[in-house]
C-alpha cells in the first residue's frame, strides 16, 4: 500500500494546517479584543 | 393584482424603449456558448457532452448579470419607499417586477436557444427539452436573484457580491437544469430532474416574492 | 441619536454581558485546552492505524469535527438570526457578524483536511465526493454572509441583510445537501463511491473516543471564538456609537 512513513507526512500538513487555521483565528481573536478593551479604557 | 400588472407594464415599457438593452442578454447568453468551444476545441464529441451543462451555465450568467439594477431604480427615484408606505402589497410588485425581467431578458434568451443547441452540435429534437428545461431554470434564477437583489440593495452597485450571494442557492438549480438535458441526452430516463425542476419552481413562485418583499422592507432605512 | 438609545435599552448590559461571559469564557477555554490534550494524544499515539490507510487515518479526527462544527456554527447563526430579526436583540445580530467568520474557518479548515486527507486515499487532492463538495457550498454561503454584512456603511442594515441571508441559507441547506448528493450518484464512477466507503468505516471505539473528544476541544475552541469575537463586537459598535455622539456634541 505504501509505506506509512509517507502517510505521516499528510497526517502532519492536515493537523499543522488545522491548528495554523484555528489557532490563528483564535490568537488574532484574543489580540483584537485586548485592544478594544484598552482603547476603552481611555 | 392592478398592482402586479401595473408594476408589468410599466417595466415593459421602460424596458421596450431602449432596444439595445432587450438584446444584451440573449447575445450575452450566446457570447457565452460561443467561449466554451473556443476555449476547449471544436471536436463534436467534447461538445456534445458538454453542450446540456454548458447551455444551463451560461443561462446562469446571463440571468446574473443585469439582476443588480432589478430594484435600483425604484429605490432610487423614492417610488420603492412611497410602494411600502402605502401599505400595497410589495409581494405583488415583486412579482410584476420579476415578471417583467423575465420577459425582457429571459425569453429571448429560451428564443434563442435553438440556435445555440446547433452550435454545440446537439440534435435537435432536444429542442423541447431543452425549453422544459430552461423554463422553469430560467424562472427560479430570477426569482430567487430577485431575492438576492433585495438584499443587496443597499451595497455599492457594480461590485460582484450579488454574484456571490445568490451562486450557492443556484447550484441546486443547476445541478437538476444540467441533468435534465444531460439525461436526455443519454436517453436515460430523465423524469426526476425535470419534475424536481418544475416543483421547485410551483413552490417558488408563491413564496419567494413574500420573502422578498419582507426582506426590502425590513432593510428599509 | 436612535442607534444610542438602542444600545442602552436593547442590547444586552454589557457590564451583564461580561459578569455572565467571563467565567464562562475561562471554564470552556480551560476546557477546551484539557480536551485537545487528550485529543491529540489520543489521536496521535493511542489510537490504531486502519489496515488500508494507514497513519493518514488520524486526519479524520481534525477533519471530522471540523465538519460537525461547521454545520453547526451555520445553525446558530440562523437561530441567531431569528432571534434578531423577531426579538430584534442587538446581541444576536452582533453574534452573526462575529461567528460567521469562525463557522467559515471550520469550514476551511475541513476541506484543506479533507483534500490533504484524499490524497494519500484517493489519489486526487480533490475528489467531487457528495460530502466535501456540499462543503466547499457551505463555504460559500458563510462568504456571503460575510461579505454582506460588510457591505453596509450602515452597519446595523449589514447585521440585518446578514440575519436574513443567514435564514434564507438555513432553509436551502438541505435542498443543496439533496442536490449535491443525487448529482454525486449521477456522475460518479463506482470506484470512487466505494473509496468513500473505505474512508468511513463502521467505528469501533478505539476510534470513535478520540474523535468525539476532538469534537468537544472543537465545540469549545467554538463558544471561546464566539464569546470573544461577540465581545470585539460590541465594543466596536459602542466606539462607533460615542463616535457619533461626539460628532454630534462636539
Amino acid at each position: 500500500m505504501g509505506e506509512g512513513g509517507d502517510y505521516i507526512a499528510f497526517v502532519w500538513a492536515a493537523y499543522v494546517t488545522a491548528f495554523a487555521i484555528l489557532g490563528g483565528l483564535t490568537v488574532s481573536s484574543v489580540f483584537k479584543n485586548r485592544k478594544l478593551k484598552k482603547q476603552e479604557k481611555e | 393584482m392592478n398592482l402586479l400588472v401595473a408594476t408589468l407594464t410599466r417595466d415593459m415599457r421602460l424596458g421596450l424603449r431602449r432596444k439595445s438593452q432587450i438584446m444584451m442578454a440573449p447575445i450575452f447568453f450566446m457570447m457565452i456558448v460561443v467561449l466554451f468551444p473556443l476555449a476547449l476545441g471544436p471536436d463534436p464529441v467534447v461538445m456534445k457532452l458538454a453542450a446540456p451543462g454548458l447551455l444551463v451555465v451560461a443561462a446562469l450568467l446571463a440571468a446574473l448579470l443585469p439582476l443588480d439594477t432589478l430594484f435600483r431604480d425604484d429605490c432610487d427615484d423614492g417610488s420603492l419607499d412611497l410602494l411600502m408606505l402605502s401599505g400595497s402589497p410589495v409581494s405583488f410588485y415583486v412579482f410584476g417586477k420579476v415578471s417583467a425581467y423575465w420577459l425582457l431578458t429571459s425569453l429571448p434568451l429560451l428564443i434563442v436557444a435553438p440556435v445555440m443547441m446547433l452550435v454545440l452540435n446537439m440534435p435537435i429534437s432536444m429542442a423541447i427539452p431543452v425549453f422544459l428545461a430552461l423554463f422553469p431554470v430560467t424562472w427560479l434564477l430570477n426569482l430567487i436573484g430577485a431575492a438576492g437583489a433585495a438584499l443587496a440593495l443597499g451595497t455599492r452597485p457594480g461590485s460582484v457580491l450579488l454574484a456571490l450571494l445568490l451562486i450557492p442557492f443556484y447550484i441546486p438549480v443547476l445541478i437538476f437544469g444540467a441533468a435534465a438535458l444531460d439525461l436526455t441526452r443519454n436517453g436515460v430516463n430523465a423524469g426526476a430532474p425535470f419534475i424536481l425542476l418544475w416543483a421547485l419552481l410551483a413552490l417558488t413562485l408563491p413564496i419567494v416574492p413574500l420573502v422578498t418583499a419582507a426582506i426590502l422592507r425590513g432593510l428599509r432605512e | 441619536m436612535n442607534a444610542v438609545f438602542a444600545n442602552i435599552f436593547t442590547l444586552a448590559n454589557p457590564t451583564r454581558f461580561r459578569r455572565v461571559a467571563r467565567p464562562l469564557l475561562w471554564m470552556t477555554a480551560v476546557t477546551a485546552v484539557c480536551l485537545f490534550v487528550w485529543g491529540l494524544y489520543l489521536a496521535l499515539f493511542a489510537s490504531p492505524v486502519d489496515y488500508l490507510q494507514q497513519e493518514s487515518v488520524r486526519i479524520m479526527y481534525v477533519h471530522v469535527p471540523a465538519a460537525w462544527l461547521s454545520l453547526m456554527a451555520y445553525s446558530s447563526l440562523a437561530m441567531a438570526a431569528l432571534s434578531f430579526l423577531i426579538w430584534r436583540h442587538t446581541l444576536a445580530g452582533l453574534y452573526i457578524r462575529a461567528v460567521a467568520p469562525v463557522g467559515a474557518a471550520f469550514t476551511a479548515t475541513c476541506l484543506i483536511s479533507g483534500s490533504i486527507w484524499g490524497y494519500p486515499t484517493w489519489g486526487a487532492w480533490w475528489v467531487w465526493d457528495a460530502r466535501l463538495t456540499s462543503m466547499l457550498v457551505l463555504l460559500f454561503l458563510y462568504a456571503g454572509i460575510i461579505a454582506l454584512a460588510d457591505a453596509f456603511d450602515n452597519r446595523e442594515k449589514g447585521m440585518k441583510a446578514a440575519a436574513w441571508l443567514s435564514l434564507v441559507g438555513v432553509i436551502n441547506l438541505p435542498i443543496i445537501k439533496f442536490s449535491v448528493d443525487w448529482w454525486n450518484t449521477l456522475h460518479q464512477p463506482a470506484s470512487i463511491s466505494s473509496f468513500s466507503k473505505i474512508a468511513e468505516p463502521a467505528l469501533h471505539s478505539s476510534m470513535l473516543t478520540p474523535l468525539l473528544v476532538m469534537a468537544g476541544a472543537y465545540l469549545c475552541l467554538f463558544i471561546v471564538l464566539a464569546i470573544v469575537r461577540t465581545e470585539n463586537e460590541m465594543m466596536v459598535r459602542r466606539a462607533e456609537n460615542n463616535r457619533v455622539r461626539g460628532s454630534v456634541n462636539g
